[in-house]
Order: structure tokens, then C-alpha cells, then sequence
């Protein structure tokens, strides 16, 4: 695997704690990035992604006027968000399995729990950035393939596959007009 | 601004893989030693945060001092839903943050507290002197540097609190 050249990457880092986002900021600059964009609530980092472009947002689920899982579903949205494809890490002290679940089914591509550590974090900024996972999208979702691992003993019905009903596409074939 | 997708082969029946961009991949990846990069990059980061942590008592001491306004306003409104609401997420900033400052037990009696917080299915009920046990044991950590794992007086504190909170949520269940 190659190495990361942090200062080609643009961060937004979206948490309603001045403290964490100083902490990431912190790390982030250790990592050796240049560019690191802060808001304060969802409304504020849906804001930063739209005029920042980012490559990667970290944000956290609670916070004002619309939280983490909201601003991932917002992103999530092609019809209403020029950047669909943003890899999202969820960084919350949530740990239960439902708020990783909720992140997950909202879009999110990786999930970090607080507290965070420099090597947590650096984890999950190489794998986004070496390890990107398919998209999916249905009539109910749009965002990484949830699945990461192919089950060989799964027997049931495969949805994306032999029914006609699966179209593998290129990106670079899917245009988004500003 | 308004974004549009141009993929009828999607419209026209529905579900649909996305191969990854690669865009991110050739932007940023280079030739050279990953896990050598990774371990300086990693050493780098946590020097920084050892650098910023002089800082960390007194953020500490401010996000405790939120808790606290937040109990006494939660207290004074009669656990009103929007004050409870203030005072868990008082207590999960901390318990997002805690650790990172210096502090793991302050951590673990605020995960305690939002547990009894969010746990508690009649909110009505929630025992005021067990939420006062657990805000001023987290200002006392504070107040007395009880940094780190090896605090004993921290732990059996912190072990306390989350057995009679486990306890007290056992019997309002049963």
C-alpha cells in the first residue's frame, strides 16, 4: 500500500465541542494536512461541504439544528447534494449498536468512537481513502455497500445479481451538474 | 444549488452498483512505505496531542462546570424533557472527551449518568440524589487532578456509581 500525502486532502470536521474539534484539527495537522474546515452544527458542515468540497468530513451524530445521521442523509441525497460520494466518518461518543447501525443505514463509511485516538483515526482515513467500497443505491439508500464481507455460506435470494435488476456503473459516468 | 444525476439505466430499474472512485485514491496515494508513513504519522500526532494537552485541565474543568449548570438547571425545571435533554448531552460531551483530557473515570460516571438518563423509561422517576452522585463525582475528579487509569479513590467511585445505577434501572425494569 502507498503512503498518504495528507496535504493534497481538504477536511471538513464537523462537531458542536470547540474542545473535539480542536483535538481532530490537532491530529489532523500532525498527519500533515493543510486544509481543515470546522462547523459547529449540521446545518453549518452541510454548509462547509457545499463550499469547501472536502475529500473526507469526520463529524460527530449530536448536535445542533440537525445532527450527524441528518447531515449524512442529507450528503447521501444526489438530487440535493453536489458531493453524494464524500466519504463520512462518524466520530461519536454513541458506542451502542443501534447508533452505529442508524450511521450505517444513513450512509456513513466509517464509524469511530470516542475517545478518539491518533491511530483510530489515521485507520480509518486509510482505509476511505485505499479501500473505497462499492455504492449501492436502491429505492431506500444511496451509499457504500454495507456490506463488507461476502458470506460463502449465504443460501438466500442475491438482489443485486442474474434478475436483471442490478446496473454496475461507472462514476465517471454518473455527471452531477451544478 | 441543484445537483442532478444523469443515470436512466438506474431510473429505469431501480438498484444499482457504484464502482468506487478512484479520484481520492490517485490524489492523495504515493509511492513509499505505508506502514513506515503510518507509524510517523501516528508518533507525529500524538506528540501534537501531548502538546495541546496543557490545556486539558482546564477544559476539563469548564465541560464539568457545564454539567453542573446543566443538573442545576435540569433540577430547577423539574426534569422537563428539554432539560434532560441539556443534561445528557452535557454528559456525553464529557463522555466523549474525558478520556482523551486525561480523565477515564470522569468518562465512565458520565456514561453511567447517560445511561440512567436515557434508560429510565418513566424520566419522572429519575432519582435526584443519584444524578447529584454522579455530577459532583466527576467535579470532584476534577477539582482533585484524579487523572488516569491507576486512580484507586476514582475507580471504586466510578464502580460504584454504575452498579447502583445498574441496580436502580434492574428494579424499575422488574
Amino acid at each position: 500500500m502507498a503512503k498518504i500525502a495528507f496535504d493534497e486532502l481538504r477536511f471538513v470536521v464537523a462537531d458542536d465541542n470547540a474542545h473535539m474539534r480542536r483535538i481532530v484539527r490537532t491530529l489532523l495537522r500532525a498527519f500533515g494536512c493543510r486544509e481543515i474546515y470546522e462547523a459547529e452544527d449540521g446545518a453549518s458542515g452541510l454548509e462547509a461541504v457545499e463550499a469547501y468540497s472536502p475529500d473526507i468530513l469526520i463529524s460527530d451524530i449530536t448536535m445542533p439544528i440537525f445532527d450527524g445521521i441528518e447531515l449524512t442523509r442529507m450528503i447521501r441525497n444526489p438530487e440535493g447534494c453536489r458531493h453524494p460520494f464524500l466519504p463520512i466518518i462518524i466520530l461519536s461518543a454513541y458506542s451502542e449498536k443501534k447508533h452505529v447501525i442508524a450511521a450505517r443505514d444513513a450512509g456513513a463509511t466509517e464509524f469511530l468512537c470516542k475517545p478518539v485516538s491518533a491511530t483510530a483515526l489515521y485507520r480509518r482515513i486509510q482505509n476511505v481513502i485505499a479501500n473505497p467500497r462499492d455504492f449501492i443505491r436502491t429505492k431506500t439508500y444511496f451509499g457504500p455497500d454495507r456490506r463488507r464481507y461476502v458470506n460463502p455460506n449465504y443460501s438466500g435470494v442475491e438482489r443485486r445479481t442474474g434478475d436483471g435488476s442490478e446496473n454496475v456503473i461507472d462514476p465517471n459516468q454518473v455527471h452531477i451538474e451544478a | 444549488m441543484q445537483a442532478q444525476r444523469q443515470d436512466p439505466a438506474v431510473e429505469s430499474t431501480g438498484n444499482a452498483v457504484i464502482k468506487p472512485q478512484s479520484a481520492l485514491r490517485e490524489k492523495c496515494l504515493r509511492p513509499g512505505d505505508a506502514d513506515e508513513a503510518a507509524e510517523q504519522a501516528i508518533a507525529n500526532a500524538e506528540q501534537a496531542l501531548q502538546q495541546l494537552s496543557v490545556n486539558f485541565d482546564e477544559w476539563m474543568a469548564n465541560e464539568s462546570a457545564q454539567l453542573g449548570e446543566a443538573r442545576d438547571t435540569a433540577k430547577a425545571a423539574a426534569f422537563s424533557e428539554a432539560a434532560l435533554t441539556g443534561l445528557f448531552q452535557a454528559a456525553h460531551n464529557l463522555k466523549g472527551q474525558a478520556t482523551t483530557l486525561g480523565y477515564p473515570f470522569a468518562d465512565e460516571i458520565c456514561a453511567s449518568l447517560c445511561r440512567l438518563i436515557d434508560k429510565l423509561p418513566e424520566k419522572a422517576t429519575l432519582p435526584l440524589i443519584l444524578v447529584d452522585q454522579h455530577v459532583d463525582a466527576v467535579r470532584a475528579l476534577v477539582r482533585e487532578g484524579a487523572k488516569g487509569n491507576d486512580n484507586p479513590k476514582a475507580s471504586v467511585l466510578a464502580k460504584r456509581l454504575r452498579d447502583v445505577t445498574n441496580d436502580f434501572l434492574q428494579q424499575v425494569a422488574a
